[in-house]
């Protein structure tokens, strides 16, 4: 951005703050408020703050604020002809799939804190979600536990096929589960309600390495300050990435953004043992499996190839006795093609432990660990082929468990680091 | 210049801070002028950062004519030009707070340089004048005398001739630091200027240097004075108001209690060095043995919450043994300054790695003193990778060398020639850069700077080091210190080895039961702790850390705050999807934290709701919930429950935080799910279902009331309900009074059959119509087909009393110890003679004469006993309470339990004999001594001749189970010891089993009767313990008679006074092994009591 542009954006920006300032000002109190996030024609929009304006209603006694994009619904309009529900038009931080690890331009959590804040609401939720899956359910499902104060923040159960979000279902679940001793599905999300609690915990903006940090990981920074989340069952469809980044890429970013996230909470979580259930709402809904065509020994390939090509960069974070491991995975067949689980658990601890202590450039070593992850897809899937959701649960329930079973191998070398490992 | 805030966000961040102290010129040099500078620290703060520590502390870097290296300042606002511009100060000080570093700087106020204007403008001015009051003058060199020479190795005096202002200058450094004059408010606004100046541009910290010395005055030795402390106070004062998240750090070179006040009440300083601590530290190490170190910290008083000790082991200065006597100070120099170039003013001129030796596993033990001892440690650079010294460099230059970064020139320190740094670095071949530099050791897994950075980063990990309480254990070998550290809720355990060789220790730690030490480096499990002495081993110099962490108690922690998702009534949470988070979670965090619970040392497994039923239209409910556990019979637990939402809710949660199970989200809005005891309608409905004999269904059988004969008449007339309310003291029982009249008691542990004080109870007012026990009034049963119907509440009259047996005999007995005391024993005729010697005649004249209406009360005793038994012998139509008789089989299987019974006991006194007091040693070994005697009075049970019944009997018989009510006894509790399996309970024996339990109580309210009274007087102990004799001699043979002379010829007794006397010695002995092994356990300081009850059976 050349220096004048970015001067007229200054200015811009400012000129919205000073409007937005005043249009609150206009709309006043507001007991609950909403924010759409997700990107999405006029139409869209409007038909989004009609099913929002219409879930919200019955939740609040007294008034809610929609906050969306459509700049051409006058600020304090209302939905209805009653004015208990009002709008504002305050475009929010874009929010993209990777909104959750502080990904994007922006803060989009702290600017709906900040208005929520500024019309004394008692709670408040964004919905990064696509505006079409918005739904009067899922809004009441992440509203009223944080009107009923049952809850400081409530995050989504996603509906999903079980070949979806697999980063989540291999590492980022398990691994934040062991770690933080809660078991929060989707712990990387887009869609939250928060509590005023929450809020006026989380508003205040953070400095890393001298520059602002975005607020991310929010159902963890919610469990290391020792308040409640709940899940609720939703059939929010998340956004995608912006700039539909490739794997490697994804993979890098989720879990640079994790561990880091490991390193700020290490005092926490070196103190959980074991896990423990959150409250979840919702009916669970068993759904039609879809027939996914997945080409399984493109991924054995990959990472028989990363083996041969990377086995000098992994043995920088892996221990002999993993590398060996990996070296017998190579030599399997695509139909025995299996990775133990405690395998694949001391694989992500290794990389998250090189990560920590800077073996080599982040990106790089993070990139590099694709072909393992592959390898674990590669398995999951042919393991996985064919089973029904309790099946699969009851998969991942066992990925869990041994992600929880080898927390002291990471504890300890986390503690007391050694390249002389087993 | 604009103000900035400090960098951290916490007020107290000094507390958990590692402070690493170094000098701007010995860090790296930036520009290859030879001397370091702040771009060159600017480029190294990565490497602090990596290093883990959080703070660092820059000596002084002001204009300077630096004769004393910086702390001669000629002008507080200015960079030494050496060291950069102020610009460059900024950049390093943005770049430290980027990192989240905190950076200290010094403010050193008692005194400047003498080329410092002000100094230069007061020598030429006037006497008198402004400028001239900026510095303490006099005509003569006699003021002042009693303050000490600190620099005694150049300074003669405190006072120096100045010829250009023709008068003496006051200095308690070197001569060329005249002392600033504070008493002049023109000094003290422009020392408060100079502080505004640096914590404006956003400096963290300030150490202020020497500050005992700021005011002087006559007659007094010019250190510590009030008018010093006001000075601090404004310094204080002006940084609390007007800034946020600063520290002031306190040099004062005192004993920890002169310090003290260094701290204010939290108005003067956030932290201050704790001097005498560290050449403690050093000569512990040496003299192997922990003695310096426990006793300089059990010199240190206790300082204001906000504030800080800072704690070191080197520094910029000498190894100071100012702080330590004479003798010590010798010992310290013979054992750390073998040359006497390593010596300097009062102190040892040396860094820590050639203190050590350096020796590695030295360095390691003392900088894990230095992370685990309260405070806030301060390394100094170059000590995280053992750099040396030089004792060659004149004054403490010789640690104050060039940092080493590599093996290049000058150690990578300046790209300078060598001959331009201000400093000859170390190149002997030990210490030297190309053996010690940074880039090696990086490049080295195993080196100290990898073993640093770890034991920092572990140290972080942990507020309880920066925070926490510590106390010291206090193992026989003095070789090995063991200290617990304590800060809300974190309990760590640090063990350290001071000695060269492998130490073994015992540690007590017996108040830690039932937690788990937890190796903190390696993250390892070791044993859990008991009240057993803990035994470990250290190698040489060894040390362990340990996270003492909780034996998880559950399968899993419940989501703390989650509502459970129920319908409208408990029915819904027990019988729907929501049930298995009660029993994943609920149950078992709830159970933990009951009084009631029995089994709070084991680990459980599960939990279930094995039954229940739906009570009051669904409202509540009545559940039995069975925990099972990693090892051993699971047990079950009755649970009556209710929900509450909206007010009641908050109700109770106000009321009764501990019966509530979980938060609860239901249609009526989110609410409690409780414990239905804490309600008074839940309770008054207990009663109800008792009164009319109601019926609960449950998923498996059914709960059903039952009404007593004597119901109505303990219940009285009344006509409207009882009020409800539970009773305050909860033990394995729940009580819930009715309105004077009645008393409900809620089983907790369940178990199929009767509740034996249930079944006694109701077969003697409802059979045997004995009236000398609260009567039995009616039940709450739950039946199961195929299993005996369990009792789960039982109804009793209350009986007006004046208290329990055991209270009112301690308050007899208090007084009893009170009169006696002035008297002189008169003797007794006991000395030699059993009690049931005794028995057989009238209780002694002085006996009488003495005890008074106590030897009536315990003859009353007797008589309830004995006639309490007859009843119970008398039953005949219940299986399991018709007596049965004592044959020869039943002598042999009780002799041999009781023989293992003592061999066990035996076996646990000569283990814990070590541990025994002093004057119970003697008693306790006698007992060994005599162990075959001991167990051949066990095999003489077994040669008895059979006679005499085993009958159902009360089963735990003491003082604490009986009323006294008027000027008799009425007797509770036919429970048993309800941790016993409910078959042990309901068994059957000799009735003499009660009266053996009854004479060791009152041999124990005898004795801890005394203990009592002589706490303050234990010089009477001696002279008083005759009379005690004499009163339990006399108390339980009155007992005895009149027990057996009511039950005269009694078929539950053996036939002949021969047989009576081996079965109640046996029991008196066996009981009195059981109080042996109780007080081993838990109160070691009693067990004298059992020890005499053994030795009076006269073995």
């Amino acid at each position: 951005m050349t220096a004048r542009r970015g001067k007229e954006k200054e200015v811009v920006d400012e000129a919205r703050a000073v409007e937005a300032k005043e249009s609150l000002e206009r709309i006043g109190q507001a007991a609950v408020v909403i924010g759409l996030g997700a990107a999405g024609g006029q139409e869209a929009v409007r038909r989004a703050i009609q099913r929002t304006g219409d879930a919200v209603r019955p939740l609040v006694e007294g008034r809610a604020l929609i906050v969306h994009s459509d700049a051409t619904i006058p600020d304090g309009g209302c939905v209805g002809e009653e004015d208990r529900v009002r709008l504002l038009a305050l475009p929010l931080p874009e929010v993209d799939r990777l909104a959750g690890i502080g990904q994007g331009a922006g803060d989009p959590f702290r600017a709906l804190f900040d208005v929520c804040r500024k019309v004394g609401g008692k709670a408040c939720a964004l919905i990064g979600s696509e505006l079409e899956s918005i739904s009067g359910g899922s809004i009441q499902g992440l509203v009223r536990p944080l009107m009923e104060g049952s809850c400081d923040l409530a995050v989504p159960y996603y509906r999903q096929q079980k070949l979806d979000g697999l980063i989540n279902s291999g590492i980022v679940y398990p691994l934040t589960r062991a770690l933080y001793g809660k078991r929060i599905r989707y712990p990387l999300t887009t869609d939250i309600g928060a509590s005023a609690k929450y809020i006026e915990r989380f508003s205040m903006p953070e400095r890393k390495n001298g520059r602002m940090a975005t607020l991310a990981w929010l159902p963890v920074r919610a469990v290391c300050a020792g308040m409640s989340v709940s899940q609720v069952r939703v059939d929010l469809k998340p956004p995608p990435a912006k700039g539909n980044p490739d794997l490697s890429s994804t993979l890098s970013l989720v879990l640079d953004s994790m561990f880091l996230e490991m390193d700020r909470n290490a005092a926490v979580w070196q103190k959980v043992r074991g896990s423990q259930a959150v409250v979840t709402q919702g009916e669970t809904k068993v759904e039609a499996e879809e027939s996914a065509a997945v080409e399984v020994h493109k991924m054995v390939d990959s990472f028989q190839m990363g083996y041969r090509n990377l086995v000098d960069v992994w043995g920088m974070a892996l221990t002999p006795a993993a590398m060996l491991e990996l070296k017998k995975l190579t030599r399997l067949p695509e139909e025995q093609f299996r990775m133990p689980d405690e395998v694949w658990v001391r694989v992500v601890y290794d990389f998250a432990l090189a990560h920590r202590f800077r073996v080599m450039s982040r990106d790089h070593l993070l990139r590099a660990m694709t072909p393992a992850y592959l390898a674990w897809v590669a398995s999951y899937i042919l393991e996985v082929r064919g089973a029904g959701p309790r099946m699969v649960d009851d998969r991942l329930e066992r990925l869990c468990l041994a992600y929880e079973a080898n927390k002291p191998y990471l504890l300890s070398r986390w503690r007391w680091p050694d390249r002389f490992n087993p | 210049m604009a103000k900035r805030t400090g960098s951290a966000s916490d007020a107290l961040w000094f507390k958990d801070a590692i402070i690493y102290e170094l000098h701007v010129k010995a860090f790296f040099d930036g520009n290859n002028d030879g001397i370091g500078d702040f771009g060159g620290l600017l480029e190294k703060l990565d490497y602090l950062q990596e290093l883990g520590v959080t703070c660092l502390w820059l000596l002084p870097f002001f204009p300077s004519p630096l004769r004393d290296d910086g702390y001669d300042i000629a002008d507080y606002l200015s960079i030494h030009p050496s060291y950069g511009s102020m610009e460059d100060f900024r950049a390093f000080l943005d770049a430290a707070h980027d990192r989240g570093l905190q950076v200290m700087v010094e403010l050193v106020i008692n005194h400047t340089s003498d080329q410092h204007p002000w100094f230069q403008a007061a020598r030429n001015a006037p006497p008198g004048s402004p400028e001239r009051e900026f510095y303490v003058w006099s005509d003569t060199d006699q003021k002042y005398k009693d303050a000490r020479i600190i620099f005694t190795d150049t300074e003669k005096g405190n006072w120096t001739w100045d010829p250009v202002a023709k008068a003496y200058f006051w200095h308690r450094f070197f001569s060329h630091q005249p002392d600033l004059n504070f008493d002049n408010p023109a000094v003290i606004d422009e020392v408060l200027k100079a502080m505004r100046f640096w914590l404006d541009m956003g400096v963290d910290g300030l150490r202020l240097d020497a500050i005992p010395y700021l005011v002087e005055r006559e007659g007094t030795n010019c250190e510590n004075l009030p008018e010093t402390h006001a000075v601090i106070r404004r310094i204080r004062e002006e940084m609390d108001t007007n800034y946020e998240g600063r520290m002031i750090l306190a040099e004062a070179n005192q004993w920890p209690s002169d310090v003290l006040p260094y701290f204010g009440n939290g108005d003067e300083c956030h932290m201050a060095f704790h001097f005498p601590l560290m050449p403690r530290i050093f000569m512990a190490l040496r003299l192997e043995d922990r003695m310096p170190i426990t006793d300089i910290m059990g010199q240190t008083p206790n300082i204001p919450e906000t504030c800080q000790w800072g704690i070191f082991l080197r520094n910029h200065d000498e190894l100071t043994l100012e702080m330590v006597s004479d003798e010590e100070r010798d010992y310290m120099y013979l054992a750390y300054s073998a040359d006497p170039r390593m010596r300097i003013n009062i102190g040892i001129r040396r860094r820590l790695a050639p203190l050590m030796d350096n020796n590695r596993r030295r360095i390691e033990l003392l900088n894990s003193l230095l992370f685990s001892f309260p405070g806030t440690p301060i390394l100094y650079y170059g000590d995280e990778m053992g750099m040396g010294d030089n004792i060659y460099l004149g004054d403490r230059n010789g640690v104050r060398t060039p940092m080493q970064w590599n093996g290049d020139r000058n150690g990578g320190f300046s790209r300078a020639n060598p001959a331009k740094l201000y400093s000859p670095p170390v190149m002997d071949p030990v210490y030297g850069y190309e053996a010690v530099n940074v880039e090696a050791q990086q490049s080295d897994p195993s080196s100290l700077l990898h073993w640093m950075r770890n034991m920092i980063a572990l140290r972080k990990l942990f507020r309880v080091f920066g925070r926490g309480t510590m106390e010291f254990l206090h193992p026989s070998n003095r070789k090995v210190m063991a200290y617990v550290r304590r800060f809300e809720g974190e309990q760590v355990l640090c063990v350290a080895n001071l000695s060269r060789f492998a130490q073994p220790v015992e540690l007590d730690l017996s108040e830690l039961e039932g937690l788990k030490p937890v190796e903190m480096l390696g993250y390892v499990d070791f044993p859990v702790i008991t009240k057993r002495p803990y035994p470990l081993t250290l190698g040489p110099y060894g040390f362990l850390w340990f996270e003492l962490q909780r034996v998880r108690e559950t399968v899993e922690e419940p989501p703390a705050e989650a509502p459970v998702p129920a319908g409208a009534s408990v029915g819904s949470l027990l019988g729907g999807a929501s049930r298995q988070m009660l029993e994943g979670s609920v149950l078992p965090r709830f159970l933990v934290k009951q009084r009631w619970y029995g089994s709070k040392s084991r680990r459980i497994r599960s939990v279930a709701v094995v039954d229940w039923a739906a009570w009051e239209s669904g409202e509540r409910a009545l559940a039995l919930v069975e925990a099972q556990f990693e090892s051993g019979p699971a047990e079950t637990y009755f649970l009556p429950l209710m929900m509450a939402t909206g007010h009641e809710a908050e109700e109770v949660e106000e009321a009764s935080p501990n019966g509530i199970l979980c938060p609860v989200s239901t249609p009526k809005g989110p609410g409690v799910l409780y414990d239905a005891t804490f309600d008074e309608g839940a309770n008054a409905a207990l009663l109800s279902a008792i009164e009319e004999g109601k019926e609960f269904p449950t998923q498996r059988g059914v709960i059903r009331g039952m009404a007593g004969r004597a119901y109505a008449e303990a219940r009285g007339a009344s006509s409207g309900p009882l009020a409800a309310a539970r009773g305050a003291a909860e033990q394995s029982n729940t009580s819930i009074l009715y309105g004077g009249r009645l008393i409900l008691k809620l089983f907790r542990r369940q178990e199929a059959g009767p509740n034996p004080d249930c079944e006694i109870g109701q077969y003697l007012t409802e059979k045997a119509g004995f009236d000398r026990i609260p009567p039995f009034a009616g039940a709450l049963e739950y039946a199961r087909s195929g299993q005996e119907a369990a009792t789960l509440a039982m109804v009793q009259g209350l009986v007006a009393n004046e208290g329990d047996g055991w209270k009112w005999t301690l308050e007899q007995l208090d007084h009893y110890y009170e009169d006696c005391a002035p008297m002189a024993y008169p003797g007794d005729g006991i000395r030699g003679k059993s009690i049931f010697e005794l028995s057989e005649s009238e209780p002694s004249v002085p006996a009488r004469e003495h005890l008074g209406i106590y030897l009536d009360s315990a003859a009353i005793l007797g008589k309830r006993t004995a006639e309490m038994h007859a009843a119970l012998s008398a039953a005949n139509d219940n299986p399991a309470m018709k007596p049965e008789p004592i044959d020869a089989g039943y002598l042999r299987a009780l002799g041999g339990q009781l023989r293992e019974h003592a061999q066990a006991v035996l076996d646990t006194l000569k283990e814990n004999l070590s541990k025994l007091p002093d004057e119970a040693v003697e008693q306790a070994g006698y007992v060994l001594n005599h162990r075959r005697q001991l167990l051949d009075r066990f095999h003489a049970v077994e040669k008895l001749e059979a006679g005499g019944l085993r009958t159902r009997i009360h089963g735990d018989y003491h003082l604490g189970q009986v009323l006294r009510v008027k000027n008799d006894y009425v007797i509770l509790d036919f429970e048993g010891e309800p941790a016993r399996p409910l078959e042990e309970r309901r068994a059957k024996h000799s009735p003499l089993k009660d009266v053996a339990g009854m004479l060791r109580s009152f041999s124990y309210a005898a004795y801890a009767s005394l203990l009592n009274y002589t706490t303050r007087r234990p010089d009477d102990y001696s002279r008083l313990e005759p009379w005690g004799r004499l009163w339990e001699s006399a108390t339980a043979s009155e007992f005895l008679r009149v027990y057996l002379g009511t039950a005269g010829e009694a078929d539950f007794l053996p036939a002949d006074r021969r047989g009576i006397r081996a079965l109640l010695e046996a029991y008196l002995l066996d009981k009195a092994l059981y109080e042996l092994r109780y007080e081993l356990n838990n109160r070691p300081a009693w067990i004298r009591i059992p020890l005499l009850g053994i030795l009076s059976l006269g073995i």
